[in-house]
Order: C-alpha cells, then sequence, then structure tokens
C-alpha cells in the first residue's frame, strides 16, 4: 500500500484530483478519501503529494478554492473545478486511455 | 494580482495553509477514533501517517509560484547569513567586484560627459551646426576651419534661410576679467544676440542676450557668466548682478547667469564668460575684418523648423548657400584658379545635440581605449570572482550535500547559491558605485585635462548610477548562472561518499585551471598593452625635439587682453625681457608670437629666390616671429650662418629684412644646399635675406612631423610666448619670475607659467597616463591571476596528497615531485599565454595609431610581457609545489 504512492506517475495525481472535485466541490480531505474509496483502497494518496499537488493545480488556474462550511460545521476550503480545469480534465483522461490501452497491448502480446 | 497576495501577505498564506492542513489532520483523527481507537492512539496513528508538518508545508509553498519571490526573501536572509560566516572570503569578492564596477563606471561618466551626452538646451535634437568642405582664409579657435563661416554668410542665413527657426553665431576667444582688483584669465564666447534664444539656454539668474543686445558696434558693453565661472570666481553671489567688472580692460555690465549645466556648445570646453557679438573689435585687436566675405572665423547653430527632417532641412540651406556662393564668385578676381571648386562646395549640417564635434576622433580613441582597459579589468575582476566562488563552492560540497540530504531540494540549493551571489555582486556593485562617486572628480582631473574636470559637476548622475547598476546586473546574471550549471553536475551520493577521487572533483580542477588560463591571458593582454604604451611613451621621450627642454621656463602673455594699448605693450615686453635677463640664474631670455608645444602657427605666402613653385601657387609656409636670442634661450644648434642681433631688429614702421630658416625648408627648396645669403620674399617690397640655417624643430610635439618653418625678428605687440633659460634646474626660479612678471606687467594674467619639461609632460599626457594607467592594470591583473594559480594548485596538491605520498614511497624524489606540480604550472601558464599574446597583439592593433615608433613586429613587448607574466605565475606556483615535496609519505597514506 505505501509503494502505489510512489509509483503513482507525475500527472496522475492532478488528474484523479480534478476527476475527484469534478462532480461538486469537496475538501482536500475528502479528495484523499474520494479517490481511496473510489479505487477501492488501491490508491492512497499522501498529503505530502496532495497539496503541493492541489496548490499547483490552483496557480494553473484549474481549480479554484474558497473557505465554506464542511459538513462538521467547520470551515474547511473547498475546491472546485474550473472551465479551464474541466478542459485539461477530458484531455488528460483521453490521454491516459490511450496510454493504458498501449501499455495492455503491449502487454498482452508479451504473453 | 492573485500572485502578489502571497507576498505580501505572507502571513495570512501561512495561516489559511496551516488551518487546511489542521483540518485535515483532524478529519484524520475523527476517522481513526470512527474506526474505534483511543483518542490518544487516533492521534498518534494520524500523525504518523500525515507525515512531517513542516515538510508537507515546504512542499506546498514551492508549489506556489509566488513562493519563488519569497523563498528569495527567505534565501536572501539565508544568504547574509551564510557570507557572515566566512567574511573574509566576502570582503575579498566585494571589493574585486567593487574594483571593476567602480573603475568602469568612473570611465563611462567620462565617456557620458565627453562624448555622450546631449546639451543641456529645449529640443538639442533639433540643433545642427554648419559645416563646409571649402577652404577659406580665417581665424579658426579650436573648432576647425570646416566648421567657421564668414560675418556676411551667417547674416544671409540667419535674414533670407527658410530651413531654421533661428540661425545663431559664436566665436571662441581669450580675454581677461578684472573685478575688484584681481585679474584672471578667462574664456570668452562672442554671441550673437540671438544665442541663447537659438539653443534654448534659459538664465539661471538674471537675464541672458536679446536681439537688442547686439545691435550697434562696440555699443553692448555686456555680460553674461557661465555658471560654473560664477561659482567659482564669485562664490555663486547673486548680487554680481548689475555690477561693473572690467572685460578686457573695458567696464562690463553682468546681466546675468547662464543656466547650471551648459558648458559649450563646442563639446569639452567651458566658457566662463559671453560677450555680445558686436564687441568683437575688443577681444580681436589683430583683425577687425567683421564685414570681410572671405575671413572664416563663425562657428554657425542653427536649429531645424519644427516638421522638417535633416535631409529636407540641408537641402533649403544649400539652396540658399549656392545663392550665396555664387553672389560672392563675382568678387573673386577673375583669374582664379579653384572658381568652380569654389562653386561647388556643399553645406552640410551635422547634428549638434552634444555639441559641435571638434578634435573628437582624438578624445574618442583616447576614452575607447580608456574605457577597453577598464573592460578587461572587469573582466579579470569576473574570472577571478568566479574562481573564488568556485572554490567556496568547493569547500562547501559536503553542508550542500547535507542540505540536499536533509530535502531542501536541488532547487532550494541553487536558489541559496543564486541568492549569495545576487547579495555579493549588488554589494560589490553598490561599493564600486559609491567608490566611482567618491572618485570620480579626482579621477577626472587626473586622466583629462584640469578644464575638462571642472565640466563634471556631479559625478553621479543617474546615467551614471544606471550604468553601474546594469553592470552590476549583467556581471550577477553570470553568476547567478554558474551555480545552477554547478549543481547539475554534483551528485549527492558522490559527494557523501568521499571527498577525493570523485570524478566531478577532476572537472572541478579543470574548470578551476580553465579560469586560471583565461585569467592569466587577460593578464597578458593588460601587460602587453602596457608594454607597448610604455615602449611608446619612451619613444616619445626620446625623441630628438630639436632644442632643450631642460632647465626652460615658459609661459605666456597678452597684455593687450587686459587693456593695454600697443606702445604699453612693446615697452612692456621689452621691460619683462631686461627684468629676466638680470635675474640670477638665468641665461638668456627669448620670446616668438606662437608657442612651442603649445598649438597654433602661422602660415605665409613665400616666393623663395631659384625655387619654381608649382602651378598651384607659391608655398605656404610655417612663420615664427622671434626675438633676438631665441636659439641660444632654446638650445636649437645653428648649422650655418649666424643667429639674431639686436641690431637685425627692424624700427617702426619698416619691414624686417634678415630670416633663418630650418633644415626641413632648406632641403625642400633648396635641395639640401646651404641657404645662406639667399633670399625669400612675401611681396617685391619685402624680401629677407637668409643669414642662418638652424635644426629642425619639432615644433607641434614629439609624435608630429618636421616641417619648413621660417624665423624673422620683430617686435610684436601681440600675445607673446616667452622661454627663460637657467642655469639650473628651472622649478626653483619659476615664483622669482612670477613676481618679477607681476611688477612689470600690472594687471596682465601670466599664463601657463611653468618648466618646459612640465609643458612637454603635458604634450604627452594622454600617452603617459594610458601607460600609467595600463602598467598599473597590468600589475593588478597578474597579481589576480597569480592568486587564482596559487588557490588552484594549493587545491590540487592537497586533494593529491596520498598519491603523492605513495609517489615518495615508491622511490620518488622530492626534485621529481617539484617537478611534477611545477609541470602543471607551466602548463597553465603556457596555454594562458599562448591564447592571451597573440589575441592581444591583435587587440592593440587597434590602438596603433597612438602608438609612436613602436614596429609591428617588435617582439620585445611580447616576450616582456611573457616573462612578466610567466615569471609571477611559477612564483605564485612554486609555493604549493614546495608544499608537495614536504608531504611525509607514512603520513599521507595514513591520512584518510
Amino acid at each position: 500500500m505505501q509503494g502505489s504512492k510512489s509509483d503513482l506517475l507525475q500527472g496522475t495525481l492532478e488528474l484523479l484530483i480534478l476527476k475527484a472535485i469534478a462532480l461538486e466541490p469537496i475538501h482536500g480531505y475528502a479528495i484523499a478519501q474520494r479517490i481511496q474509496q473510489v479505487s477501492r483502497e488501491a490508491l492512497q494518496v499522501q498529503q505530502g503529494s496532495l497539496y503541493p499537488a492541489l496548490y499547483r493545480l490552483e496557480e494553473r488556474g484549474y481549480v479554484q478554492a474558497q473557505w465554506r462550511e464542511s459538513e462538521q460545521r467547520r470551515m474547511a476550503k473547498f475546491y472546485s473545478i474550473t472551465k479551464k480545469g474541466r478542459k485539461q480534465l477530458d484531455a488528460g483522461c483521453a490521454q491516459w486511455e490511450r496510454t493504458a490501452a498501449a501499455i495492455a497491448s503491449v502487454l498482452q502480446a508479451a504473453e | 494580482m492573485r500572485w502578489l497576495r502571497p507576498l505580501l501577505r505572507r502571513s495570512a498564506v501561512e495561516r489559511e495553509m496551516d488551518a487546511e492542513l489542521r483540518f485535515h489532520y483532524d478529519r484524520m483523527v475523527e476517522e481513526f477514533e470512527l474506526r474505534g481507537l483511543a483518542p490518544d492512539e487516533a492521534r498518534r496513528r494520524a500523525r504518523l501517517e500525515f507525515g512531517g508538518l513542516g515538510q508537507v508545508k515546504d512542499d506546498s509553498r514551492e508549489a506556489r509560484v509566488a513562493s519563488r519571490f519569497e523563498g528569495f526573501w527567505r534565501g536572501f536572509r539565508m544568504a547574509w547569513r551564510a557570507l557572515a560566516k566566512s567574511p573574509g572570503f566576502t570582503a575579498v569578492a566585494v571589493v574585486t567586484l567593487a574594483l571593476g564596477i567602480g573603475v568602469n563606471t568612473v570611465m563611462f561618466s567620462l565617456m557620458d560627459h565627453l562624448l555622450l551626452r546631449n546639451l543641456p538646451v529645449r529640443d538639442p535634437q533639433r540643433l545642427v551646426v554648419f559645416h563646409g568642405n571649402f577652404i577659406t582664409p580665417g581665424m579658426y579657435r579650436g573648432s576647425g576651419r570646416r566648421l567657421s563661416f564668414s560675418w556676411p554668410k551667417y547674416i544671409a542665413f540667419r535674414d533670407r534661410s527658410t530651413a531654421f527657426s533661428g540661425v545663431a553665431a559664436r566665436f571662441a576667444a581669450d580675454g581677461s576679467l578684472e573685478y575688484r582688483g584681481s585679474t584672471e584669465k578667462i574664456a570668452v564666447e562672442l554671441v550673437t544676440g540671438n544665442y541663447f534664444d537659438v539653443l534654448g539656454v534659459r538664465p539661471a539668474l538674471g537675464r541672458v542676450f536679446t536681439p537688442d543686445d547686439d545691435r550697434t558696434e562696440m555699443g553692448h558693453p555686456l555680460a553674461v557668466l557661465g555658471y560654473s565661472y560664477w561659482q567659482r570666481r564669485f562664490g555663486g553671489d547673486p548680487a554680481i548682478i548689475g555690477q561693473q567688472v572690467r572685460v578686457d580692460g573695458m567696464p562690463m555690465t553682468v546681466v546675468g547667469v547662464s543656466a547650471a549645466g551648459f558648458h559649450s556648445v563646442d563639446r569639452g570646453h567651458n566658457e566662463d564668460v559671453r560677450v555680445p557679438m558686436t564687441m568683437k573689435n575688443l577681444f580681436t585687436p589683430g583683425w577687425l575684418g567683421l564685414n570681410s566675405w572671405n575671413w572664416a572665423w563663425l562657428n554657425i547653430v542653427a536649429r531645424m523648423k519644427p516638421g522638417l527632417s535633416p535631409a529636407q532641412s540641408q537641402a533649403e540651406a544649400n539652396v540658399l548657400y549656392r545663392q550665396i556662393l555664387v553672389d560672392e564668385a563675382a568678387k573673386l578676381s577673375a583669374s582664379y584658379a579653384r572658381r568652380q571648386e569654389f562653386l561647388n562646395d556643399r553645406l552640410d549640417l551635422l547634428p549638434a545635440s552634444g555639441g559641435m564635434m571638434d578634435k573628437t576622433g582624438d578624445q574618442m580613441a583616447f576614452v575607447a581605449e580608456l574605457m577597453a582597459i577598464s573592460g578587461v579589468v572587469l573582466l579579470i575582476a569576473c574570472v577571478n570572482l568566479a574562481g573564488l566562488l568556485l572554490a567556496r563552492t568547493a569547500g562547501r560540497r559536503r553542508e550542500l550535500a547535507i542540505r540536499l540530504a536533509l530535502g531542501a531540494g536541488r532547487l532550494g540549493v541553487v536558489r541559496l547559491l543564486m541568492a549569495e551571489n545576487l547579495l555579493l555582486t549588488f554589494l560589490g556593485g553598490g561599493v564600486g558605485v559609491l567608490l566611482a562617486a567618491a572618485m570620480g572628480k579626482p579621477a577626472a582631473r587626473l586622466l583629462i585635462s584640469l578644464d575638462a574636470g571642472q565640466l563634471i559637476d556631479s559625478p553621479l548622475d543617474w546615467r551614471v548610477l544606471g550604468f553601474g547598476l546594469l553592470l552590476a546586473a549583467l556581471t550577477a546574471l553570470a553568476f547567478c548562472l554558474a551555480p545552477a550549471v554547478q549543481m547539475r553536475r554534483m551528485q549527492l551520493a558522490d559527494v557523501l561518499r568521499t571527498e577525493s577521487g570523485a570524478t566531478s572533483s577532476r572537472a572541478h580542477v579543470r574548470l578551476r585551471k580553465t579560469m586560471v588560463m583565461a585569467q592569466l591571458a587577460f593578464s597578458a593582454w593588460l601587460v602587453l598593452g602596457a608594454g607597448l604604451f610604455a615602449t611608446s611613451l619612451s619613444h616619445l621621450r626620446a625623441v630628438d625635439l630639436g632644442f632643450r627642454k631642460e632647465h626652460l621656463i615658459t609661459f605666456q602673455l597678452d597684455p593687450l587682453a587686459s587693456g593695454y594699448k600697443s606702445q604699453e605693450t612693446l615697452a612692456t615686453y621689452r621691460r619683462v625681457r631686461e627684468t629676466l635677463s638680470a635675474l640670477p640664474g638665468v641665461v638668456a631670455v627669448a620670446d616668438s608670437d606662437y608657442g612651442v608645444l603649445t598649438g597654433g602657427i602661422n602660415l605665409n605666402t613665400l616666393y623663395i629666390e631659384g625655387y619654381r613653385p608649382p602651378p598651384s601657387g607659391a608655398p605656404s609656409v610655417r612663420e615664427l616671429v622671434v626675438s633676438p636670442g631665441y636659439l641660444r634661450a632654446l638650445g636649437m644648434p645653428l648649422r650655418a650662418g649666424r643667429d639674431f642681433t639686436p641690431a637685425d631688429l627692424p624700427g617702426p614702421n619698416q619691414a624686417p629684412r634678415v630670416a633663418m630658416v630650418n633644415e626641413a625648408f632648406a632641403r625642400q627648396y633648396f635641395g639640401g644646399k646651404n641657404p645662406v645669403g639667399r633670399h625669400i620674399e612675401w611681396s617685391k617690397r619685402i624680401q629677407f635675406e637668409i643669414v642662418g640655417l638652424v635644426a629642425d624643430q619639432r615644433y607641434d610635439g614629439p609624435a608630429e612631423q618636421v616641417y619648413p618653418f621660417y624665423y624673422y625678428p620683430y617686435e610684436m605687440d601681440e600675445p607673446l610666448s616667452f622661454y627663460v633659460r637657467t642655469s639650473q634646474p628651472s622649478e626653483a626660479l619659476l615664483s622669482t619670475v612670477r613676481r618679477a612678471l607681476e611688477k612689470q606687467a600690472p594687471g596682465v594674467p601670466v599664463d601657463q607659467l611653468r618648466t618646459m619639461d612640465d609643458r612637454f609632460d603635458e604634450t604627452i599626457g594622454d600617452q603617459s597616463r594610458i601607460a600609467e594607467l595600463a602598467i598599473f592594470f597590468g600589475v593588478l591583473a597578474t597579481l589576480l591571476a597569480a592568486m587564482g594559480l596559487y588557490g588552484v594548485m594549493a587545491y590540487t596538491v592537497a586533494r593529491r596528497t596520498r598519491e603523492i605520498g605513495l609517489r615518495m614511497a615508491l622511490g620518488a624524489a622530492r626534485a621529481d615531485v617539484l617537478g611534477m606540480v611545477m609541470r602543471e604550472v607551466a602548463t597553465v601558464t603556457a596555454l594562458g599565454l599562448l591564447v592571451g599574446l597573440p589575441s592581444g597583439l591583435a587587440l592593440t592593433r587597434l590602438v596603433r595609431a597612438h602608438l609612436y615608433g613602436v614596429s609591428p613586429v617588435d617582439p620585445r613587448p611580447v616576450l616582456a610581457a611573457a616573462a612578466a607574466v610567466a615569471a609571477t605565475a611559477l612564483v605564485a606556483g612554486i609555493l604549493p609545489a614546495r608544499r608537495a615535496t614536504r608531504v611525509e609519505p607514512m603520513r599521507a597514506l595514513r591520512w584518510e
């Protein structure tokens, strides 16, 4: 489990984050939770990578942040996807599928 | 401005980040509690899983764009601490840079004042100065004959030209100013009434001239003071306005002071007092030709009409010029041979935004040479600093590696190094600029004449400051890139494993050796330049001037400029001659109308017995009017015939009858035969018998040609140059001579009273200053290079201690070890010279024009430069080499 973090390809984490917030604005902790749940615990996002990635995305204008009250009635920073981020997400998904398909076909052929 | 926010409100951003991470952590704790862990255990697990909070925050910060700026501030604080930890290194680096930048800033300030700066007037780009190509007779003062025009021509342009919104004229003259009993020589500028208006120069005080101040001949005894003269002579006292001063003996009213910073339209000059043009006859008693159409003496400055391009203005001006020439040609004698040439002359309008360019060719070359030398100094300072930085980084490899290992991030380390270098460069730049501010004025006085030195009122203005900062920024840029390159090479594991033997270390030595090589090459340039300039200087000093300059005093008197009448002047000159001759220690006294080594000479058309002139006409020959005893006073050898005697002096209203000629004259016009007894004539009525043949005199200075000269005796009522031959070193007599003159010629300023040796040194001043500077910087550069070489070799020897120990243990003699190290030193030195000398020779080709009597193939300066650099390098290398021979094999092997 510990290993899956470092094996995450650069750029992939950002794609996952964009996907996680594409439905509705959520805060950092929830992003980590969601990725973990959806991947059935296969992918675990570490805080040390999550927040720098979030800030990078924010700087590039893919996400925007807003302080809001969370479900626990505490203030939390909610991230939502921007138009630019959505485009990036679509492009990233397409790219990922192509890459995954290509890798899959190589691996199958090798067998 | 989102990116600015983190910078401005850093703590707010930090707080926000803290809050966000805190929220995350709290949720994790809750999560663990939900799973049934005790609160303590839940917190422990959360902490464990969360990782180092500081690390997360650091990484997060890095992800922000703004963190680049923020990191810099942090970096600067760290850099400051790091530099403060090694004050020795910091001091050396800052001083090195300050020298480089300071020297260049001073040079730039000089160049700016001499060559670049615009006149401080309204719209200087619209100003032009007239330049013709046909040479007419006239009076040329400094500004050159092609820039001089007659008064009628000026009037035609002023009244009829359509191309200009204003046309003004000026003439520079010498004069004297007496105020409350003390008389001083001044630079006078005769200006037309519209001069200030055309230029757009305002008064700083009182008023300037208007056309109404310039209507009737000798009818406007008014003066406008130059700002710096007002400061110097009257201490900036505003009460001087409306007061009377005596200019050339005539009472004149001071009406105003011109704007500060305006010195002259003649670049590099500084006029003290301006007087209306109609007062001309006061300053030019020898010639009154205001209205003669073929007597050129005025510089014409004009302001182009708005909307006209320079080309259009020039075309329009030439239409009028052509009309003027056609009118004038009608007055030429019918047989005038150059009529067509006269008619074909064209007017060029030279841009005058910076003033008239006169001898700037010379000045330009001089300043360019200074800039080149100082540029090389900066280059050497930079390379030297680079070497220092490299050594420092090498010494800090472990520290940097530890920073890396602790998670500083490669970027962080590079940033730290960059911040350090930036800080160093700006410290150095700041000190350099301050140095320039402090040294600017004295340096200007030292490097250029005192006169021009006065032009620099504020050595540190925004242009100079800007230049200094630009230099610092460029240097900083170069040094900021260096650590990035270095760090790319630095392998963390390598460094932590071991210090010695790592490949990067060898690369490091190679880099440093290359730098030392470059430094040696640069110093070879400067030393070679110094050698060439020094050789040139010694040649100049050794030139036979045709007279003995030792034990000789010279000065100039101009009683007319102080209001003396002609008869008074002649009487004064006689008294001066007698009094000075009677002084103890004085051997002979003589005078001439123009002075040796002061510039200026008359040419006169001569008809020479037995010489058939070419079709273009009788030759113009250089003429000196001298007193009897001229040869004796100057120590000029007589080759044949006799010197003038007092009996040769013509009486009042008599023409001179005898003359002497020099050898160049005899060679050119008498085929080298003895000319004594032959005749030369001005006209059928005025004939001279040649009574003596004298040696050639290098009248204009050692680097000048020898020209044909003829001398005749006469008592002139014009400004004279005097020569006093003394029996002992002449410095001792200077004050005695001055006292005698003040008594015999009261109220007449004694101009340029000095020994001929000093006068000679002034003549070759540019050359000797360049030579001194080149030698100074050459020595400095070589020492810096030697220090660099010492550093590298010491490092190499330390690194190879074990290898050397091993060699010695295996039987290598101390001499072998010494040889081994010295071979490296020799290789670096030889490579440096191999690169430096040929490129230096190629570069010195650029200054050949300024070198006197230095043959391009003369190997001596090259060999001398090579020997000097090599010797210094070998001395620098021998110290580490000797240390190598003292390595104890046993200790060396046990080491590490």
